[in-house]
């Protein structure tokens, strides 16, 4: 009886170690996203086209060409300044790049991107 | 005792997942993200300078105003960042003309700081200030007359926890005007992510 006792304390301590194990190991794949998300950010604002898209709050645009090139997820883009309101869908994770502005025109911004679950 | 090898391997088990766990790329993509993120702000702040060309006199204005937007924009996602931000600026220099170089100190550190002495080695003359709070600025100047273009320092020097001293080349060159910032930053989540560096702009 002693020995039961002992060995569901074992299996719960294995259990709790796996549940934390595999709930971080969640997290693996959107990192991996994130990372995608925000270097597909980075190739647009080294190409030029991120600041116009986002001074002309033009977000549609920055959804368009990451879907364009990171197909399989759905995106929202919401640009704002310090308060930015959280849209009304179910998002996997979401990533934010911040900008100064362009030049000659200090603008400070924050790009969202949410992928929608 | 046969009992007791349960929990005994099931510790073991608990180890092993534990270092499985650390020794997983996992850790290496948040870091990866983590630096993404910081490399991004760190451009930013460069990038204040360049777009404040239309009005030189907002410089440290919209230095100040990017800081603490990127510092309200980390702390909304659950992350810290701290900044310790020092800026100089000098009007056009003439020759043996007295020309006065303003400073900014903003400690975004979030910890108040005891002492804060600013020395310019031009003349080695200080300005010392008490308990800066985290958000504070300090503005103050100090007054050069030179005949010829030369480098010089400002040294900060501030207590806290530790006591600590930051070096900051000042060129002074005639007839040029510039803005000289330097950062020491952090950026905290799971993982820490630190850098110091500073920018040299010719208004």
């Amino acid at each position: 009886m002693i020995r039961s006792y002992e060995a569901i304390i074992a299996i719960a301590i294995i259990s709790t170690a796996l549940i934390i194990f595999f709930k971080n190991y969640e997290s693996y794949g959107s990192e991996e996203e994130k990372a995608k998300i925000f270097n597909v950010l980075k190739r647009m604002d080294l190409e030029g086209r991120l600041r116009n898209y986002v001074l002309a709050n033009n977000s549609e645009e920055i959804e368009r060409e990451l879907s364009h090139e990171l197909p399989e997820h759905e995106f929202l883009v919401k640009i704002c300044w310090l308060e930015c309101e959280k849209p009304n869908v179910t998002e996997s994770f979401s990533i934010t790049y911040l900008i100064a502005g362009d030049f000659g025109n200090f603008n400070p911004r924050q790009i969202i991107v949410y992928v929608v679950a | 005792m046969k009992g007791q090898a349960f929990i005994v391997l099931s510790i073991f088990l608990v180890l092993i997942l534990f270092l499985v766990k650390n020794l997983s790329p996992n850790l290496n993509l948040e870091k990866q993200i983590e630096e993404l993120e910081f490399k991004n702000l760190k451009e930013e702040i460069s990038n204040v300078a360049l777009f404040s060309s239309q009005d030189y006199s907002n410089i440290f204005k919209n230095t100040e105003d990017f800081l603490r937007f990127s510092r309200n924009s980390f702390t909304s996602r659950g992350k810290n960042f701290n900044c310790f931000f020092v800026g100089a600026y000098y009007p056009t220099i003439k020759e043996n003309k007295q020309t006065t170089l303003n400073i900014t100190v903003l400690n975004l550190l979030g910890f108040q700081l005891k002492i804060l002495n600013l020395t310019f080695s031009y003349d080695n003359s200080s300005k010392l200030f008490y308990s800066v709070e985290d958000g504070e600025k300090i503005q103050t100047s100090f007054f050069f007359n030179i005949s010829s273009s030369s480098n010089y320092e400002l040294e900060i020097f501030f207590s806290n926890y530790e006591n600590r001293t930051e070096k900051i080349k000042i060129p002074l060159e005639i007839d040029k005007s510039k803005f000289i910032a330097f950062f020491s930053m952090s950026l905290e989540n799971k993982i820490r992510v630190k850098d110091k560096f500073s920018q040299e702009s010719n208004l």
